[in-house]
């Protein structure tokens, strides 16, 4: 892969590890409702772009699921890059520019 | 016995019965020299320096301080003795530097097998010559605001399947648009097509390669085994952001598309770690041999 390519500068990917590791595998589909609602609204956004932030509750939603499913560890919503459940805004958290 | 002239001597002795020996320091040395040996009749005595009348008796060539040689005829020590003494003391100096020789052939091999460690290390901790670094801690929160500016980046999904591995193998979705700094969550779709319960392993490729360092991913579904029985399909998640460094690096500007490529293999071993068997190139089983995937466009 890199033989013969430039030497000194080139960096060599390593593929890393997920940070928290794997998502258990959803064998029943228990979370498969809230990822088709979270697909269409990803499908629907902008015509051509697909931009996440617009459907991040949904992702939050999905996450929710799992979390409550046991198919992921519960963890503290900051954390994970999505907003918190005090703010009641649609599909804007105050960081992120729409 | 002709008169033996006698140069400047720090210490010697006449050792009767003995050889009578004329001993200079010169040159950090003891050196002696044996002139004619007595007969050895003469009991051994150490006798005091000469007066001038006895200058020319063969057993007293001394000329040395008086009481240097008185003190040495007190403890009881020789020429001999002496020379013994540095012959001893030239072998410890030998010996002591051949152990500071070999200690250090010794630190120098435990070094050069210590730096191999050190060195994976020091390229962990800063990220020297482009290893990512990863640490154990996880992705902070700070980490994870979205950054202020324009900069968009267009995520692609690729997927590819290992020959061995009946499955099918395809993104949800075929790209996203994320900023820096934001988390997005994207979906694969895997099927397993045969009748059998299959255990697959993912691993993952970031296109072109210097975002790789800046490309996180929270959590996903590589590197650990995922089984699906004969005939299940399931939705494989991946939750992921782009470093919020990446919209400050100079060499990461002209960057607005990176292509995410998941491959699915079969896995070596089951879960309790037996090997399984692979069909190899001809469709023979060979135990524990993956075949080198070839990668196709698509699933």
């Amino acid at each position: 892969m890199s033989f013969g390519g430039a030497s000194g500068n080139t960096k060599v990917f390593k593929p890393t590890p997920p940070d928290r590791g794997s998502f258990p595998l959803d064998h029943d589909g228990e979370c498969k409702i809230q990822m088709q609602i979270y697909l269409d609204c990803l499908r629907s956004s902008r015509s051509r772009e697909r931009v996440p932030a617009d459907c991040r509750l949904l992702a939050k939603e999905y996450l929710n699921c799992r979390m409550e499913r046991g198919l992921m560890l519960k963890d503290n919503w900051v954390n994970l890059g999505l907003p918190d459940d005090k703010r009641n805004s649609s599909t804007d958290s105050p960081e992120s520019k729409s | 016995m002709p008169r033996i002239l006698v140069s400047r001597i720090r210490s010697h002795l006449l050792s009767a019965g003995r050889h009578v020996q004329q001993c200079r320091y010169a040159l950090g040395s003891l050196r002696c020299i044996s002139t004619s040996p007595n007969s050895g009749t003469e009991p051994p005595t150490f006798s005091d320096p000469p007066q001038p009348a006895q200058l020319n008796t063969p057993a007293s060539r001394i000329h040395s301080k008086g009481h240097l040689a008185r003190r040495m005829k007190e403890l009881g020590i020789t020429a001999g003795d002496l020379q013994r003494e540095h012959v001893r003391r030239e072998q410890l100096k030998n010996r002591t530097s051949g152990y500071y020789a070999l200690s250090l052939l010794i630190g120098t091999l435990a070094l050069s097998y210590a730096a191999v460690p050190f060195y994976r290390l020091l390229c962990q901790k800063t990220g020297y010559a482009g290893t990512p670094i990863v640490e154990s801690a996880t992705i902070t929160a700070d980490r994870l605001i979205p950054v202020d500016s324009n900069r968009k980046i267009t995520v692609r999904f690729e997927s590819d399947v290992s020959r061995s591995l009946p499955w099918k193998f395809e993104p949800l979705q075929r790209q996203v648009t994320v900023t820096p700094g934001e988390t997005a969550l994207a979906f694969f779709k895997a099927t397993n097509l045969s009748n059998q319960d299959i255990i697959g392993v993912a691993t993952y490729n970031v296109t072109p390669d210097q975002v790789a360092p800046y490309f996180s991913k929270i959590q996903c579904f590589c590197f650990e085994q995922q089984q699906l029985r004969a005939g299940e399909q399931v939705d494989m998640p991946i939750f992921f952001f782009i470093d919020p460094d990446f919209d400050t690096d100079p060499q990461m500007k002209h960057i607005h598309e990176v292509v995410l490529n998941y491959t699915f293999f079969k896995a070596k071993t089951n879960a309790s770690g037996q090997y399984l068997t692979v069909p190899d190139a001809a469709g023979n089983e060979i135990a524990g041999q993956v075949p080198i995937t070839v990668s196709s466009a698509g699933a």
